[in-house]
């Protein structure tokens, strides 16, 4: 059943011609998404070295399914279903290793800080922000599996819960459970920052 | 206060101001002036005495959190709308997400080639798929005939030999009493028919697997093979 798949829908345009023999669409599929999956990973799993390595994976899960592909869903629906499940295999691997990659401080792979960039030109306030970005990071590695897919995709990703539930396998309700469970535990984590937040 | 303790006072400030060169009071301990006045050299060892307090206090240290305060602050002026938004959500909005790495998806790309270039070749074989069901109908009629043959034989050509005035009949172990010959012919075909169409069915699920599974399953095919050759010499 073709349900989203419509002129919006570019993944699964270029899927479909992919299928139909047009080898180019498989090289604008990458270009177009492979910057998402790994902004997803990096979300996910932390700063883990393996980031790159996992996007070529996802693909390399696409290419697999070139025959068997059919647009019922977003296209994004489906490649994220990939990732996740790419991300729960690769949490069972090696359990701690994200939570190392999140207390790797400092700048990132790259020496950028990747935090919002209205901290300005201020390095001590840059730096002090980057603190903060920091404990969000690890109060969300802390997370269980779902609820942090869940939460990353519906505040990151602005992904309905019906989306989000196509990619977790759960139901719209069950999702939104998910993402208040996930919302409660970062306010219980992130109390003190919060705490100041408000006053 | 005379000139001498003015021209003293004066030196003393600015060892104290750390401006002295070389710096530090211990030179003015040796000053001329400190010989006649006592009022002067009261006060050098008063200022000494004080600069021995000050180097024995720790270190000062910054609050813990203070960074985080100092930024929670910084945050609270520059966001005036933060107020009105979830406290969560703007803590989570501090994480403007990962930079992608330049040239990341020409890296993913050229890595994925060998695979592709694998699925790009297993695509392009319909013709051994085509010869596989030409071998399967050449198969399927092969035993049909023979099946067919058989059949001829045990109701035509057997009949001849059949006792006068009945049908052929055989005995099965395991079943009782005698079954009609021709019926255990036409039991035969159907069961060389239901094997021909299981080796179909295999036949055509090979077909339904992706070209990389099909590449794998040749593979091992091959393996097979080489292994089962192997074994035979």
């Amino acid at each position: 059943m073709a349900l989203h798949v419509s002129g919006e829908d570019a993944g699964a345009r270029l899927m479909l011609a992919w299928q139909a023999g047009d080898e180019a669409a498989f090289d604008r599929l990458v270009e177009r998404y492979s910057g998402q999956v790994y902004a997803l990973l990096t979300r996910f799993l932390g700063r883990s070295s393996a980031r790159e390595d996992l996007v070529q994976e996802v693909f390399l899960r696409v290419i697999r399914a070139r025959g068997r592909y059919r647009p019922s869903a977003r296209f994004t629906t489906w490649l994220y279903r990939i990732v996740f499940n790419l991300c729960v295999n690769q949490t069972q691997r090696s359990p701690g290793r994200e939570a190392a990659s999140l207390d790797a401080r400092g700048p990132s792979d790259d020496g950028a800080p990747e935090v919002a960039d209205d901290a300005g030109d201020d390095p001590a306030r840059e730096l002090a922000r980057a603190d903060v970005v920091h404990a969000v990071r690890a109060a969300i590695a802390e997370l269980p599996d779902a609820q942090r897919m869940a939460l990353v995709l519906a505040k990151y990703e602005d992904m309905p819960y019906l989306e989000i539930g196509e990619v977790l396998g759960a139901s719209e309700k069950a999702i939104k459970s998910l993402v208040h469970r996930a919302r409660e535990n970062l306010r219980a984590r992130l109390a003190p920052f919060l705490s100041e937040e408000l006053q | 206060m005379n000139d001498p303790c003015s021209r003293f006072r004066s030196l003393l400030e600015a060892a104290l101001a750390g401006v002295a060169d070389p710096p530090g009071l211990a030179r003015l301990g040796w000053h001329a002036h400190l010989l006649g006045c006592a009022e002067c050299r009261d006060l050098l060892e008063a200022e000494e005495a004080l600069e021995l307090l000050l180097a024995s206090l720790p270190e000062p240290k910054l609050p813990l959190d203070l960074s985080r305060r100092v930024v929670l602050r910084l945050q609270a002026a520059s966001m005036p709308a933060a107020g009105a938004l979830d406290a969560l959500d703007a803590l989570l909005d501090l994480d403007a997400g990962p930079r992608v790495p330049p040239g990341l998806a020409r890296d993913v790309r050229r890595r994925l080639e060998p695979e592709l270039a694998r699925a790009r070749a297993a695509r392009a074989r319909p013709l051994v798929h085509a010869q596989r069901w030409r071998r399967a109908a050449a198969a399927a009629l092969l035993v049909a005939g023979a099946a067919a043959g058989g059949w001829w034989w045990l109701a035509g050509a057997g009949s001849a030999t059949a006792p006068a005035g009945g049908t052929p009949t055989a005995r099965v172990p395991g079943v009782p009493g005698e079954l009609d010959e021709g019926l255990l012919a036409a039991l035969e075909v159907l069961e060389v028919w239901a094997a021909f169409e299981k080796s179909g069915e295999e036949l055509a699920s090979y077909l339904d697997l992706d070209a990389t599974e099909q590449v794998l399953l040749d593979f091992a095919g091959e393996l097979d093979w080489d292994a089962g050759r192997a074994a035979g010499r």
